[in-house]
């Protein structure tokens, strides 16, 4: 481009730009974010974390995210009912638009988290890097491990399929036991050998608990990442 | 041991060992959002809907402790690995981070993840 039209360009440009730079300005002023913004532009990352290695937390963190994405759609449709679970599925893979990449994003991103963040706690583990400082990101880490295996589980009880029974059948004979606490034991009804309870409290677990559990836990694990930065290299 | 003092490391030594956040190091991250999120969009384009036709690994090894032991079992050896994994903080508490230098404990684990990789072959048989 000559430099005649590059300022043609540029000066139809600048009321645009004048405006984007004052609502920005406008909003961090109203919103208190200045020493955010100040603190992440002087912000630097050591040049050790950018392997591949060390990028698995924000793997497993994409993943979910998609999950989640993919997840508030098919909530729209899905029926958590012992006969509405299948057929409802089928109308989601057949009927609805953009249902069945939906629902095969979800079963693909499921297990890219479950990998990612095995390798995620894998990486950690050889760094040595739960040790002091960073000792309650490490424990609210295996807090985020027990959450994204029971997503997984409580997940697979929802189709109604063979590996709906293989999941009732693996959390009834583990946890079952636990519904027998006098009171709160119905808060463990998704490990119930009954396939309606469990199905009911699966779902119950998949759709508002469990998220709910890891998003807070998930503030807490970032917080206390920015707040001791990444471990030093080996 | 040495530890480095802020004040005395130089401007551009820092620089050599860091990089600034803002903004070429969050476009990276962007870049690498984009070819997970495209790799899994193809992959599920290609109509597969479902990457494993199994139920997951990971649980197979639970599942076998629950049939060839008992339930009580299985969940305790789930809840034990739980708090093991809690407490390692506390009882790794050496300062060294190299793996050469930590031996004696990955050992442990070592032993730990054979059990249960024991379970899930045995699952499968
Ligand atoms: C549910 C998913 C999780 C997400 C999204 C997540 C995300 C992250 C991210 C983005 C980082 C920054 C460094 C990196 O990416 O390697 C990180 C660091 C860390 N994570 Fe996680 N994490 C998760 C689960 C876990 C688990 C299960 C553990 C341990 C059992 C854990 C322990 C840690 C520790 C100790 C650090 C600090 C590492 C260091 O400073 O070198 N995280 N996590």
């Amino acid at each position: 481009m000559d430099k005649e039209s590059t300022g043609a360009l540029s000066k139809a440009l600048l009321p645009l730009g004048k405006m984007f730079t004052k609502s920005r300005d406008w909003i961090i002023a109203r919103s208190g974010l200045e020493r955010f913004m100040e603190e992440t532009e002087s912000k630097t990352v050591p040049k050790h974390a950018l392997n591949p290695a060390y990028c698995l937390g924000g793997v497993t963190l994409v993943a979910f995210l998609i999950l989640a994405l993919t997840g508030f759609f098919l909530a729209n449709y899905y029926e958590p009912s012992e006969g509405g679970a299948q057929r409802s599925i089928q109308i989601i893979s057949t009927e609805i638009h953009f249902g069945f990449y939906a629902k095969s994003i979800h079963s693909w991103a499921a297990n890219v988290m479950v990998i990612a963040v095995l390798l995620h706690v894998l990486r950690v583990f050889i760094t040595g890097s739960y040790k002091n400082p960073r000792e309650l990101t490490w424990m609210g880490g295996v807090i985020l491990l027990v959450f994204t295996f029971l997503f997984v589980l409580t997940g697979y009880v929802l189709p109604m399929d063979e590996r709906s029974d293989f999941a009732i059948t693996s959390m009834s004979g583990a946890f079952g036991w636990l519904r027998g606490i006098p009171h709160v034991g119905g808060v463990f009804n998704w490990a119930s050998d009954t396939v309606g309870e469990a199905l009911t409290g699966s779902y119950w677990m998949h759709v508002t608990v469990l998220p709910i559990a890891i998003i807070l836990f998930l503030l807490v694990h970032f917080y206390l990442i920015r707040k001791h930065g990444i471990s030093g290299p080996l | 041991m040495t530890e480095v003092e802020p004040e005395k490391e130089s401007k551009a030594e820092s620089e050599e060992r860091s990089r600034p956040f803002l903004p070429n190091h969050i476009m990276e991250e962007i870049g690498v959002v984009f070819l997970i999120t495209g790799i899994i969009l193809i992959a599920a384009a290609l109509r597969r809907p479902e990457p494993f036709g199994f139920p997951n690994i990971f649980f197979v090894g639970v599942l076998e402790m629950i049939d060839l032991v008992s339930p009580l079992f299985g969940a305790l050896v789930v809840f034990a690995v739980v708090i093991l994994l809690l407490a390692m903080p506390f009882l790794d508490r050496s300062e060294e981070q190299h793996p050469r230098k930590r031996l004696i404990f990955f050992a442990v684990i070592l032993a730990v993840v054979a059990f249960w990789t024991a379970f899930t072959v045995m699952g499968f048989l």
